[in-house]
């Protein structure tokens, strides 16, 4: 980058700390982000920008306190963004990456899927936080709160609401 | 909802999220960071970009060059601000030169590496910056050059030598 801030701890410009933290966090954010968006190559967009907007400011407070955590929901946000902006434009998305289990099947499963993302796009982004730490990551609700810096019981309400409202949808 | 019905209705969501393996994740990581690094490498070319020095021999140095460059070297060592220039260029030429071409040329010797310029540490009254011109290495080398076109241009117009010095 053009002006290197050296953090006076580590010696390290605080863009080469973006970049490792990045790295780090990769997997953990892409696969947040394919589950949100069903798509592969969207999922690599929605990170590679957010690492672009990381580097054009400097680095917050709460990044370097829960990098995890705070990469992790920007990463939701992104996505999130990403499927209502997808939606407004009635784009028809082919999902991909599916484990395809029984092709007579495809489409209902595809009908689900859509029905899945749409209901993923009406959901706040916090909800959305929660959901896909608890059924992409498996995370524990306990886990969940603590990464995200909540109490396990709000978790736990915030993931029954959601169960309803995917049961009605889906079932 | 119950305990069971919970864990069946889990096992449906999970199904329809993407799956995502190591492998897939490790290749859009490396391919980020490929990104990255070119933008890196784009990023420090264009930082250390720089004006290549160009001429050191001479590729076409006009009329008016040859007059700014004679003129620098002959104020060398004086106050050779752009105006003292200008006036040496008129004191050498048979005619009168436009100062906005020696401007030009200053500009374009300064650009080739055949003279240097440096902001006057004492600018007169009302100048902000006034540059100073010194001729550099690579200048000085393309004097005797000119001495020799010129020398050259003397003795083929011999004819046209002026009739003062025809007479004498």
């Amino acid at each position: 980058m053009i002006t290197q801030t050296v953090s006076q701890q580590s010696g390290v410009s605080w863009q080469e700390e973006v970049e490792r933290l990045f790295h780090t966090h990769y997997k953990f954010m892409y696969c947040a982000a394919k589950a949100v968006l069903g798509s592969s190559a969207d999922a690599e967009d929605v990170i590679q920008n957010l690492l672009l907007k990381f580097l054009q400011r400097e680095l917050r407070p709460e990044l370097r306190a829960n990098p995890k955590g705070y990469l992790y929901r920007a990463a939701v946000h992104e996505s999130l963004n990403m499927l209502r902006s997808r939606r407004r434009r009635q784009e028809s998305d082919e999902p991909d990456g599916f484990d395809i289990l029984d092709a007579a099947s495809d489409r209902a499963n595809n009908n689900a899927r859509d029905r899945l993302r749409h209901i993923f796009s009406e959901l706040k982004p916090q909800y959305l936080e929660i959901v896909i730490l608890h059924y992409e990551h498996g995370f524990s609700d306990a886990d969940i709160g603590e990464l995200l810096g909540k109490s396990r019981s709000t978790i736990a309400s915030i993931l029954s609401r959601v169960r309803a409202r995917l049961n009605k949808a889906l079932v | 909802m119950k305990r069971k019905e919970r864990r069946e209705f889990d096992q449906i969501v999970e199904r329809y999220l993407p799956r995502t393996s190591d492998e897939e994740a490790e290749s859009a990581r490396d391919r980020l960071f490929q990104v990255l690094r070119y933008r890196h490498v784009l990023q420090e070319a264009i930082d250390n970009f720089k004006v290549p020095q160009a001429i050191t021999k001479l590729v076409s140095l006009s009329y008016v060059d040859q007059l700014v460059l004679t003129s620098t070297y002959l104020l060398h060592g004086e106050e050779s601000s752009s105006l003292a220039i200008a006036d040496k260029v008129h004191e050498l030429s048979a005619r009168e030169i436009d100062e906005g071409a020696i401007f030009v040329s200053l500009d374009r010797l300064e650009r080739g590496g055949l003279i240097s310029a440096r902001p006057f540490e004492e600018p007169p009254e009302g100048y902000k910056a006034v540059l100073v011109f010194q001729i550099t290495e690579d200048g000085k080398s393309l004097l005797p050059d000119i001495v020799t076109g010129a020398r050259r241009l003397v003795d083929a117009l011999k004819d046209f030598a002026s009739p003062k010095i025809e007479g004498e």
